[in-house]
Parts: C-alpha cells; structure tokens; sequence
C-alpha cells in the first residue's frame, strides 16, 4: 500500500524513520506521544485524494495535521498503524472581495491570512484562535476552537459560508453555494442539510477540510479596552452577563484563577472592543465601562490595552513559564450558570491543593464571553522533564473535565478526553457514530477520536 | 553533550511558531517539509535521543545536517529556547557516541587539523601574505583574516588592509599563527578540534598584544563573539567585526565615503549573514555604510534584519549537502530578483561563496561590502 501512496506523492514526501514518526507523536499539549505508524507530506488536494482512496482501499486508519498547536491531543492517532498526512502545506489564498469571502487553503495560518486581509483593507470577523501565529485554519475547524473576537461574532462556525473537504473515499466536495458547481461559496444555508455543520469540530472524523471560506469585513480602525478588578466572581459574571446583552464587546476574558498582578482582586475581568469611527468607539467604551463599574469592578487604567496589544505573545509567554508542559480542557455554558461550574472545580483545587503543590502543577481557571455563552477552559502545566508530575496532571485533567461534564459543560475541543465525554451524549452520539458508519464506512479517518 | 542542554530542551512549549509566521521561518523546513526539519522538530529529536526513544542512524545524522544554524527558529520563539544550543550539543552528542561525522566534514576536519585551515593550502602562504602587506605581528589592533580572506579571497584581505591604513590604522596580524576561527568544528560536533583552535587564536593574540581584535568575516566574528567566550570564558581584547569599526569612525567623521550611485547603475540590496545578523545582533552598521554609498539605489529585500533568510551555506551544509544548500540560496536570489536589484551585497564570505552560484543564472553581482568601501573611501 505505501509503495502506491509513494507513487502518488513522490517517496521524498513519504517516511517511516522512527525519528520522524516520534516528532508527529505529540502536539502542544502535553498528552502522552503516540507515533504514526508513517507520514506523508501533502503537497495538495489532488494528492490527498489519491493518497485516501488509497487508504480507504486498504482500511487504513488516516489522521490529517496542521499545526499541531493544540493541547489536547487532537492531532495525535488514537489507533495503532495510523498513516499521518501532513497537511500543513496546503496553502493558497483566493479572494472574493465583491462578495466578502475569503477560502484559505487549510495549511494557512491565521497570521498569514490576517495579514492579507489587512493588506487589502479588509478583515476577519474572528482573527483566529490565540495560536493564530502558528495555528492553521484547518486545524482549527476541525476542534472549533474558540477564536478572539468570540463577544461579538460567536463561535468560529458563524463565520464560515463553505468547506472543501476530502472525503474517506478520497472524494472531493464543497458544501454551502459552492457545492453547485456554476455558483461561488458566498452562503452556507442551502441545498438543504448543514453539511458545513457537520465537519466543524469533527477532528478530522468524517472528512479532511482542504480548504474553506469565510466572510469577512471591512477593516476596523478604532479600539477601545478596558479591565477591571472584582472582589467576587458573581459580580463579574453579572458584568459579563450585561455585557454580553449590549453587544458592544469584540472580546472578553475573565481570569477566575489566577488573576494577573497588573488586575488585583480576587477576580479580572479584560474586555476589548473595535469600532468604524471614534465617536462609535467612545459611546461603546462608554457603556462597557459603566456596566462594569455598576456590578463592582474596580478599574484599573491601561492593562486591558497591554493585555490585547500583547494577545499573541501574552498566552504563550505565560503558559511557557508556568510548564512549559500543559493541557487543558474547555467548553461552554450559559453566562449566569458560570460561577456553578467554576465552584466545584475551585473546590476540586482545593481539596487537592497539597498533591499539585507536591508535584509542582499550576493551573489556571478563565472565561470568555461567546455572544450568549461562556466559555470555561481550564488549563494546567508542569514541566514535562518531571514525569511523575506530568502523569499526575494527566490524572488531574481527566478528574476536571469529568467535573465540567458533570456540571452541564459541553466541551468543543475534545481531543484525547472523547473517550471519557462523547458516549455520555446518549442518542445524540449513536446519531454521530451513525453519520460516521454511512460516511466512513470502513472506519479510517481519525478512528478512535471522537 | 545533550544533557548540558536539557533544560532548553524542556523549555520548548511545542508551539510551532517556529515554524512559519507571515512567510516561511525555516529554509529548510520550506525544502524539506517534514517537522524534524525545522526548529520544534529537532529539538523534539534531541529530545527523543536524551529520552532513549531511537538512537543516531545514518538518516537521522543527515537530518540533524540539514540544519544551517540560521537562527530564524530562535529569534522566533516567544520563549526564547537556545535552539542553537540544542542543535550544536545534538551534533556534539553524536561525536562523542563515535558516530561516524559524514566523510566530507570528517575530511574537513582532517585538513584543519593539518594546515589550520579548511582548503589544505599551506600556512606560509600567511606568512607570504603578511610579508608582501608588511605587515606587524605585533600590535594593540589586529586584524583577523580568517581562512577565505587569507586563502580564498585575497582580494578581500587586501581591501580590508587598504582601508585600514586609508583611516590610519596599520593592523598587526598574526601570520602562520593565525589558524581556523574553529566554526566548522563548533557546528559539525567536533567541539574539542574547535576548542583546541579557539585556545590557540587567544593564546596567541594575547601574546601579541592584541587590544582589538577586527574580524572582516562574518564566520569568525561569531565564533570569536560567542564560542570562545562561551568556552574558554571572557578574554581580554575587544572583537569587532569591520562593518561595526567602519560605522563608528564613519560617526566619528574618521571616515569618509563617496557616493556609488553613479559608478554602480541599478539598485542593490543588502544580504544579512546569519553570523553577523541574528548570530551577533549586527544589523545596521553594514546599512549605514550602504545608506551612505548608495543614498538612492539601496533597496531591502522582504526578509531582512532577524528575519533574513539563510543563503543556504551556514553550519557546515554547503561542503556536506551542497545540492540542497543552493536550493536554498536559490530562494534567497530569487526574493532579490524580486526587489528589482543587480547586486546583493554582503559581508560574509560564505554567503558569498554560495549566492554566487545560482546569482550567475539571474545575472545579479554578489559582492562583499569591502569591495565597494574600497571604490569609495576617500
């Protein structure tokens, strides 16, 4: 079977060093490595699809990887004899400025298609996850990861008007508009069923995103910031909570534990907003600020602008220190129901709290606003040359998400926690294990993950 | 050895930003593709090795060459891992197991150790030079030749000598004595044979009395800047590399230069040597002689300053790997090609040495900065 995958994409872009395989092992996080069993490059679409009619021919079990920046094992086979394709290289930009869509080859990062965008007056509605230097937007659909700019464009599903997408067989489709073959991807609500709906966040489960479209927008020029330090988290939450019903905010974070220095308090909360004009931009700033001093915070001048001008460097600067190893586990909840979910995980610290501080584990507990929802992640980190520690976090993140399940939180970047979360969905899962039967029916796109 | 760079190694946070950012952050990750080609990848390979994973087999030690010791990996890294480190001390690591070094870094160490220099050619030859430049092996300035200078590129030795004493400076040199800075044992793991050259350039420096030390190659500026330092700890004489000696007395009004403009039709750019650049933090010297040479011709190409890109010859890949290493300088003339320039100018004789070639092709003159201060000091 390699020799005829060789054939399609050339034996340079094939290989089974055990090196090799060891550094495709793991991703950001710090879940334990298994290797593939070989890697290709992907060089593009059409050797993709040679390469998986191939795979689907033999059965063999396939994984798709971008930039392996996530921290939650998900670009990482499950399944023993994996084939790793390395899609990273899947570039290309095309343009639709009459119709405001941009499609971007799955290999781009987001960096790079901000970048262009901004070259051209124009933006995305969210700017990418803040892994955006490294990360790439097919990796990133294939989590749904939460981007920046979730307060006032939601989740990263809202912005996507169609997808390109390899399927088990190899096949190539598009879903949205552009799955008519005389028409552009300009709008995602036709031709019956969401098929967009159904790849993002599959991890890769039910088809390989080649590229993918998204709406964007004329190129914001005002912002404004803000922070404010809180003594109890249900003020903050109420302050997020009317934040959130304005819709005034381009992003949100709450920093439950713990809360940077520059905030003080027991709890912080950042927000930052973007507008057309100043005048827009001081109204809304305006507004957010009252809001947040009516629910108790204190203010504290300039960091929400340091915060968000530093938001690419800010997490991996701080998350590096305090690991560099790390994992974390996150998803969403109705605004008002955060401080129930955050409680017993507060209290799991707690009781806990002499074991992490033995092993030397860190951890930290956030939120940020998504429209109508919050997003709780939970993250934590050791150095990953201590072992004991780095089995220990293991242990702890498994113990959290089972607490976050518990409590209502549905998880949107599941990665190596499926096993433990996804057959708890009851029927809604035997639907998905369904869809996966009928679309993958020998079982080998990412089997295992979700 | 690995283990005396564990803790880097265990710094690495895996984010890949050194993997590309805007464009592409590693030469050979944009040739090789695969993730042991760029910055996350080898330091995963060294982790691999100090963790017991796999062991060094003929493919493995190609890869860890493929490295050119450009840096781009660890200007990149918002945690600021000594990739460099990790990289020197994984080539190290393998010398020391007795791994076999591919025959051609074998052979150059060979020859050093013979001639004290990479190109076998006899020590008089120094001697030869410092007799028909007449010049001192005693003194507080000193010129270091390097081996391309003294060997390859006469010219170079000359024109460095000439603006020298064009500003009043009479350098010492050491001659025979002088031998190989040791960069291609720094980089090819043969640590010991480089501290043994390091040892030797300071002893006998020091014995001449040697103040300042002025380098013209970029090579052995670093080597002297940060290995020699790094081993055999702080020593007691200045290193300056040309360009930043030239810059000064150029602020100081010691030096004057014509404008080229004219003399030299077309736009020229500027190729930041890695030694120099992202190695040593020397960017602007050079561009303010150029600025002054050539006040409307001077152009940048996209990648420059920390984000340069490699010429392709750096860590011993060019004797070793010298197909892939022009792939590389390949990308780097054609991003000139790019910027609309005739000459790329430079201050490193390795860059030199590799742009050359695929610059013939796009008929674009690689030239060292010194060549062009020679035609306009006045």
């Amino acid at each position: 079977m390699y020799n005829l995958v060789k054939q399609v994409v050339g034996k340079d872009n094939f290989t089974q060093d055990e090196f090799e395989l060891w550094c495709y092992g793991r991703d950001a996080g710090s879940t334990f490595p298994r290797k593939p069993e070989a890697v290709v490059m992907i060089r593009s679409v059409e050797a993709l699809s040679g390469v998986m009619k191939i795979a689907y021919r033999y059965g063999k079990p396939v994984i798709a990887r971008g930039a392996s920046s996530s921290m939650c094992g998900a670009p990482i086979p499950v399944e023993n004899g994996t084939l790793l394709l390395d899609i990273s290289t899947l570039k290309g930009i095309e343009m639709n400025e009459e119709s405001m869509v941009v499609m971007a080859g799955a290999g781009m990062t987001w960096t790079q298609l901000n970048r262009f965008l901004e070259d051209r007056g124009w933006e995305l509605g969210l700017e990418g996850p803040w892994s955006a230097p490294s990360a790439t937007i097919g990796g990133t659909l294939a989590v749904n990861a939460i981007c920046m700019g979730a307060a006032q464009y939601g989740s990263l599903g809202t912005q996507v008007v169609g997808l390109e997408v390899v399927l088990a067989d190899g096949t190539l489709i598009r879903t949205g508009s552009g799955a008519h073959p005389a028409n552009e991807m300009v709008i995602r609500d036709c031709n019956g069923a969401d098929l967009t709906g159904l790849f993002l966040g599959s991890h890769g489960t039910l088809g390989i995103i080649t590229k993918a479209a998204f709406k964007i927008y004329p190129l914001t020029t005002h912002f404004a910031y803000g922070s404010f330090a809180y003594d109890k988290l249900s003020d903050a939450i109420e302050a997020i909570y009317h934040l959130g019903r304005k819709g005034i905010l381009y992003d949100t974070r709450l920093f439950t534990y713990p809360v940077p220095s520059e905030i003080g308090g027991n709890v912080g909360l950042v927000y930052m907003l973007k507008a057309h004009n100043k005048k827009i931009a001081t109204e809304f700033s305006n507004n957010a600020r009252r809001i947040c001093l009516d629910w108790g915070g204190k203010e504290i001048d300039g960091f929400g602008q340091i915060y968000y001008e530093g938001r690419n460097h800010a997490r991996v600067k701080t998350f590096g220190k305090a690991g560099p190893g790390w994992l974390e586990v996150a998803g969403f909840v109705p605004i008002r129901k955060y401080c129930q979910v955050a409680q017993p995980i507060l209290d799991y610290f707690k009781e806990n709290q002499k074991v992490i501080e033995d092993y030397n584990i860190k951890w930290s507990l956030g939120g940020l606003l998504e429209t109508r929802s919050i997003n709780i992640p939970m993250a934590l980190f050791c150095n990953e040359k201590n072992r004991p520690s780095w089995d220990k976090m293991l242990e702890i993140w498994l113990d959290v998400a089972e607490v976050m399940f518990k409590e209502g939180v549905s998880p949107y970047w599941i990665g190596d926690l499926s096993k433990k979360i996804m057959w708890k969905l009851g029927p809604t899962y035997e639907l998905y294990k369904n869809l996966k039967k009928q679309m993958d029916p020998k079982n080998i796109l990412n089997p295992g993950m979700l | 050895m690995l283990s005396r760079v564990s803790s880097e190694i265990y710094k690495c946070m895996k984010c890949g930003w050194c993997r590309e950012e805007i464009q592409q952050i590693c030469p050979a990750r944009e040739v090789l593709g695969f993730e042991s080609s760029f910055g996350r990848g080898r330091v995963a390979l060294a982790r691999g090795i100090l963790e017991g994973e796999f062991y060094y087999n003929d493919k493995l030690i190609e890869r860890m060459y493929t490295c050119l010791g450009c840096a781009s990996c660890k200007v990149h890294c918002p945690l600021e891992v000594d990739t460099i480190e990790i990289f020197r001390a994984h080539r190290e690591d393998a010398v020391e197991k007795g791994i076999p070094l591919p025959k051609s870094l074998e052979e150059i160490n060979r020859v050093i150790e013979e001639n004290k220099n990479p190109f076998g050619k006899s020590p008089e030859l120094r001697e030869k030079l410092a007799e028909s430049f007449e010049l001192p092996s005693q003194g507080e300035v000193f010129y270091f030749g390097g081996c391309y200078d003294s060997y390859r590129l006469p010219q170079d030795f000359k024109n460095t000598v000439y603006i020298l004493r064009k500003i009043g400076i009479n350098p010492a040199y050491l001659a025979g004595d002088e031998w190989c800075c040791g960069l291609p044992q720094i980089w090819n793991g043969s640590t010991d044979l480089a501290r043994k050259l390091a040892k030797h350039n300071i002893e006998a420096l020091k014995k001449a009395g040697a103040k300042q030390v002025i380098t013209s190659c970029s090579g052995c500026f670093n080597a002297f800047g940060r290995f020699y330092r790094q081993v055999l700890g702080e020593f007691h004489f200045e290193v300056i590399h040309i360009t930043e000696f030239l810059a000064n007395k150029l602020k100081s009004g010691q030096l004057r230069l014509k404008d080229l403009d004219v003399k030299y039709p077309g736009n020229i750019t500027y190729h930041d040597p890695c030694h120099l650049g992202r190695h040593m933090g020397v960017y602007e010297e050079p561009r303010i002689l150029l600025q002054q040479m050539f006040p409307k011709s001077f152009r940048e190409m996209s990648r420059n300053r920390e984000k340069s890109w490699c010429c392709g010859g750096g860590a011993v890949v060019f004797p070793y790997l010298t197909q892939y290493s022009l792939e590389i300088a390949g990308r780097r003339i054609k991003e000139a090609v790019d910027t609309g320039v005739n000459m790329i100018i430079t201050t490193c004789p390795t860059c030199i040495n590799v742009l050359k070639i695929p610059a013939r092709k796009h008929k674009i003159d690689v030239k060292n900065l010194l060549d062009l201060l020679v035609d306009a000091v006045v």
